[in-house]
């Protein structure tokens, strides 16, 4: 692969996976620098010739692995539970995105990883399978249950589209 | 509804990214609650993803390229060396298993030798401590006797200059 067929490809998924590692780190410099590692190794691996497809999967697959390797290592970045207060009132009255996300953050890392790759990245689920190494079945099964949790607390949380109504 | 979802998620999904709703499909999602739910959570995570959609510059294509550049160059300089490395591994190596290969060829002699200095260590330093042992007071257990008494003196004054020169 030469420079301009790297840039390109840089060009068109860096950005994405800039904020899926970001929502995963919860910290832009560290982001940034797995971000760099990722595309390091994905250019070490040598894997030009694979389809868009194979190759997007093996940097995020990547970017995964060395978020994970990251906390294993205890370099924990600190948590940020972004708990809704209680005496949160009706739901216009609050920003719908910042509640949506503090809600969001409440899933546990898979279920939010699950989430973002399928609706945000657009992944379908034999690319989640491998990305997150599971089968396709299971993702299937995860996504559910992901996207009943996150409705259900919706809804507790007067966000759901009925109590909006 | 259960936690296998429902068929149709994937075209679902395919029409929520690309905007274009079969009739058939459109129908569909009116009455299903699996796939009236993908549409509510994939509307939110759109909210999600611009909460952390980054505004400042990403890093730059060209340092990252150079880096895997400069990585490649120095993984290839470490499996040129690795050879020279081994062969100064070998050239160091060399003297020993001549030393070796030696003492193969001459092992007679160096037998010899080793038979004869260990007779002679026997003969001086073990037999008669086992004299001694056997009959402490006798004339020819004198070197051992000497020799324990300047090792148990030597022990004795280490011992003391250490509490008085500390």
């Amino acid at each position: 692969m030469d420079e301009t067929a790297f840039r390109s490809f840089y060009d068109r998924t860096a950005g994405a996976l800039r904020s899926y590692l970001r929502m995963l780190c919860r910290d832009a410099a560290l982001a940034d620098d797995l971000l760099q590692e990722s595309y390091l190794r994905w250019l070490r691996a040598k894997i030009s010739d694979a389809n868009e497809f194979q190759m997007k999967a093996y940097l995020y697959k990547t970017a995964v692995s060395l978020a994970r390797d990251h906390w294993r290592a205890g370099k924990r970045v600190r948590a940020c539970p972004e708990e809704i207060p209680p005496e949160s009132g009706p739901a216009d009255h609050l920003d719908l995105s910042y509640d949506v996300n503090g809600l969001f953050r409440k899933l546990d890392r898979r279920q939010q990883a699950l989430l973002w790759l399928a609706y945000v990245e657009g992944f379908r689920h034999r690319e989640i399978a491998e990305v997150m190494n599971v089968g396709e079945k299971s993702v299937r099964v995860m996504l559910s249950r992901a996207r009943k949790q996150l409705t259900g607390m919706l809804n507790q949380a007067g966000l759901g589209p009925k109590e909006r109504a | 509804m259960t936690d296998r979802g429902c068929r149709h998620e994937e075209a679902v999904m395919q029409a929520l990214r690309s905007g274009q709703w079969s009739p058939e499909l459109r129908a569909h999602l009116a009455h299903c609650e699996s796939c009236a739910e993908i549409e509510q959570v994939s509307g939110l995570m759109g909210k999600v993803a611009e909460t952390w959609t980054a505004t400042d510059a990403a890093p730059d294509a060209r340092v990252i390229w150079l880096k895997a550049q400069l990585a490649e160059e120095q993984r290839r300089q470490r499996r040129a060396l690795r050879g020279v490395i081994l062969g100064q591994a070998a050239i160091k190596s060399v003297p020993a298993v001549a030393l070796a290969l030696l003492i193969l060829w001459i092992w007679p002699t160096v037998e010899a030798l080793t038979t004869r200095w260990l007779g002679w260590i026997q003969k001086v330093l073990f037999e008669p401590a086992f004299r001694m042992i056997e009959r402490p007071l006798a004339g020819d257990a004198w070197p051992v006797l000497v020799l324990a008494s300047l090792a148990l003196a030597v022990v004795f004054l280490r011992g003391y200059g250490r509490r008085v020169f500390r």
